[in-house]
């Protein structure tokens, strides 16, 4: 017998004894046993090994292993998490990849005179728009003039947005009847808006932006300046950026809500101190974090704080914990107030907003 | 210092059954909680041990080494994408630490002065080219004795023997014939192909039943 086909019996038959052959191998071994004794002989000192190997059975563990584990996770650092290995990321990555494809699609579909566009070419928006505005200087004084007036003031409300275009807003504004002063507002006037109610001055910017791809005309986009501020949600980022299939369920949350729940936790005992997780969206955790955890410290609260490489970190859920802690605290009785969100973090939470 | 877990995945946790037990605090420990991966440590310590103590075969060593799988686990775990079982990801920690145990240098000299011995006697097995010698012999023909020994005799000297098989081979027996593990969970844990597990476990039984044949 050579030496290859002795290797490849005894793997057959180890294979065979462990019940790892194949339907075809068993058959062909069945056959080889019925007529040779020498396979014969092995798989039976094979099985007797088999038997032998079982009965060397280790010691009992000591009992100090894990009281010896313990004392020493309490000294063992966590390295950080290979970022390329985490799935997160790349879910982050693609969801980004796919949010920027339809913003460009979106964007691409927009009349130019609504689109964020360079400044080249917003130069030559305002071009056109003087140009524009000069023939309207001509064109309003005929009586059937109103409809394209319409027009150029929506063009005209999109580029003051961008700075320096007030003088060539008003001139392009100036002939249309239906142009209010407080539309078309100078830089002067959004200063001096700014310095009274800034957080309102933005939360009014990001309408604008948001509702400037929606908007039919000019009056509308002029009118949802005027009221206050409604709380934002920050849906896609919960979906997307927070890059776990859980954090979907988060969908519709508002950061006014996180805050509202960090208002509401109070310490249950000792013992048991409440707990809130919130999932935060990983580009952002590192930003957020502080500002989440120092509110929570603030309230007294037992807002969940694990160290992660010496930093504190509050730990995400929404989902089903979500609803189950609203409905936690109603059974308690815990009044869920309704509590503006503060300033620095509603702030810091304009940045959630995906372009 | 550990840090309490929150007060719903521990109600979670104690509800679930023992996979999404061990699922809730894999995923809990992954995320720092000290708790969570100290159960996990009482559910896989025995296991962990056996594996262990198999290949290195000695009590204090095993349990040096048993306690840094756990280190090295609690390290790692930030890193563990589920995509195996988490007992089969810990088999690996585990048979690689003990693996590298065997191999450093000290530990090789001692056993390399047993392997002499036992080698002068008929038995040697320390390294895969006298595994061949082994086999021939076993090809020879010759009447085996290795049936003829009692339980016992025949136990203690597969003992001796086991210290003798080179420690991957050893890995694979343990994680076999201890654990019951099937071919494909062992090249997982071990990180080799199907076919060497095969062959591994094939030539560490000839081997070991040569070896104890030849101390006879």
């Amino acid at each position: 017998m050579s030496d290859a086909r002795r290797d490849k019996l005894a793997e057959t038959l180890s294979a065979y004894v462990d019940g790892e052959v194949d339907e075809r191998e068993r058959t062909e071994v069945e056959a080889l046993l019925r007529s040779d004794p020498d396979a014969r002989a092995l798989l039976d000192e094979l099985r007797v090994l088999s038997s032998t190997l079982a009965e060397d059975e280790p010691p009992a563990m000591p009992p100090g292993i894990a009281a010896a584990i313990r004392t020493r996770l309490s000294d063992a650092p966590r390295r950080p998490s290979a970022w390329w290995r985490n799935r997160h990321v790349w879910t982050a990555a693609a969801a980004a990849v796919v949010v920027c494809a339809v913003i460009g699609v979106v964007v691409h579909n927009l009349p130019p005179e609504q689109r964020l566009l360079p400044e080249d070419a917003q130069k030559d928006i305002q071009e056109e728009v003087q140009q524009g505005a000069q023939e309207q200087v001509i064109v309003a004084a005929e009586p059937e003039a109103p409809p394209v007036a319409d027009e150029k003031a929506t063009q005209a409300e999109s580029v003051k947005e961008a700075p320096g275009n007030e003088e060539i807003t008003r001139r392009a504004a100036e002939p249309q009847a239906r142009a209010p002063a407080q539309t078309l507002s100078t830089a002067d006037d959004g200063a001096q808006k700014k310095a009274e109610t800034p957080r309102r001055e933005k939360a009014q910017r990001l309408e604008l932006q948001d509702q400037a791809t929606g908007a039919e005309d000019t009056g509308e986009t002029a009118q949802a300046a005027a009221p206050p501020a409604a709380p934002r949600e920050y849906t896609e980022t919960f979906i997307f950026i927070g890059g776990t299939q859980r954090s979907s369920s988060a969908r519709g949350k508002t950061w006014d809500k996180v805050i509202v729940m960090l208002e509401s936790i109070r310490p249950r005992g000792s013992e048991n101190p409440w707990t809130v997780e919130i999932e935060l969206p990983t580009a952002l955790r590192d930003e957020l974090m502080p500002a989440l955890v120092a509110r929570a410290e603030a309230l007294g609260g037992g807002a969940l704080r694990l160290e992660e490489d010496g930093r504190p970190l509050l730990l995400a859920l929404p989902g089903e914990r979500w609803s189950k802690m609203e409905r936690t605290l109603e059974e308690l009785g815990v009044t869920v107030p309704d509590v503006p969100p503060p300033d620095d973090l509603a702030e810091r939470c304009a940045l959630l907003v995906l372009p | 210092m550990s840090q309490p877990r929150p007060h719903g995945i521990r109600k979670k946790i104690a509800k679930a059954d023992p996979a999404g037990r061990e699922a809730l605090l894999v995923r809990q420990a992954g995320a720092g909680d000290r708790d969570a991966f100290e159960a996990l440590v009482e559910l896989h310590a025995p296991r962990v041990w056996r594996v262990v103590w198999r290949i290195v075969r000695d009590s204090a060593d095993a349990e040096d080494v048993v306690q840094e799988v756990f280190l090295s686990a609690w390290r790692s775990l930030p890193d563990f994408r589920g995509e195996a079982k988490f007992s089969t990801w810990l088999h690996q920690i585990a048979t690689s630490r003990a693996i590298n145990h065997l191999e450093r240098a000290s530990e090789k000299m001692r056993r390399m002065a047993v392997s002499a011995d036992v080698t002068r006697a008929g038995g040697g097995a320390g390294n895969e080219g006298d595994q061949q010698a082994l086999i021939e012999r076993f090809a020879s023909g010759a009447p085996s004795p290795f049936a003829a020994l009692s339980a016992r005799e025949r136990l203690a000297r597969l003992r001796e023997c086991m210290e003798l098989l080179p420690a991957a081979w050893r890995a694979a027996l343990a994680l076999r014939e201890g654990e019951s593990m099937a071919y494909e969970d062992i090249a997982h844990a071990l990180g080799i192909a199907l076919g060497t597990v095969r062959s591994r476990l094939a030539r560490a039984r000839v081997s070991l039943r040569d070896c104890v044949e030849g101390a006879a």
